[in-house]
């Protein structure tokens, strides 16, 4: 997605990512995706282990955290400078998924 | 001292660079430590084990406030990981994160372990996405 930015937003935008996963995972998880892509992660992926940040945004998924798997509802949210939130896609149903087009146009809509 | 034997001050012979120390061990140890322990002590090794002493005494206290005060600084700097505030809401609701509210502020570490908060960002806009994760 951040190789679709237009020049002048990859400056202003930044993507942060987070999951539920240790530190360690996402270290070593980030150089597969770069083998496999053939190009650097450009998301700022963080480890909410303790699925805190999942929880405080109430996005953890009950269900699945009945069986012992903390994970949260995907969701993106676009955020201005000001850290207003002025766009959000959750995704209950785990195949319909905010397209890189629907982020782009929720971008373009703020400074 | 340099002798095959020396003899100490309460009169009896020791072999040279040897002292009992401990629980009857042998060991070689620096000459002031060697007469220390071979009691009895002369007032004035007393009065200069206790110089010792006291010389060492502030800094060994410093150095044990130091890794106090670290090592109660390992699990605080472990705690500020997660959300700002709202740590008793509950963990499931949807509809709680709003468009046009404050995005909640966090702090969680990333792959170099170096920590991000998200109000850090402030001058850039910010695509926040929630991962299923376990790739």
């Amino acid at each position: 997605m951040q190789s679709l930015l237009p020049e002048d937003s990859k400056r202003d935008t930044v993507i942060v990512g987070v999951a539920p996963d240790s530190v360690e995972d996402i270290a070593k998880m980030i150089p597969k995706v770069e083998s496999q892509t053939g190009r650097d992660f450009a998301i700022t992926l963080l480890s909410d282990a303790q699925h805190k940040v999942i929880d405080r945004y109430g996005l953890l998924n009950e269900r699945a955290a009945e069986r012992g798997r903390y994970l949260p509802h995907p969701t993106t949210y676009v955020i201005d400078k000001a850290g207003t939130i002025r766009w959000k896609f959750t995704e209950v149903n785990y195949k319909v998924r905010p397209t890189n087009e629907m982020i782009l146009s929720a971008l373009s809509e703020i400074d | 001292m340099r002798g095959r034997f020396v003899e100490t001050p309460d009169g009896l012979q020791y072999p040279s660079g040897f002292c009992a120390a401990g629980f009857g061990s042998w060991q070689e140890v620096s000459s002031r430590s060697r007469w220390r322990n071979l009691s009895p002590l002369t007032n004035d090794l007393k009065v200069e084990a206790a110089a010792v002493d006291s010389m060492h005494t502030p800094i060994s206290l410093r150095t044990i406030i130091a890794i106090v005060f670290l090592l109660l600084a390992i699990p605080s700097l472990r705690a500020q990981y997660g959300p700002k505030d709202g740590e008793s809401l509950s963990s499931s609701d949807l509809d709680r994160v709003q468009v046009g509210q404050t995005a909640p502020d966090f702090t969680l570490p990333k792959p170099d372990g170096k920590a991000l908060t998200l109000s850090s960002l402030r001058d850039k806009n910010v695509v926040l996405v929630f991962y299923r994760g376990h790739w």
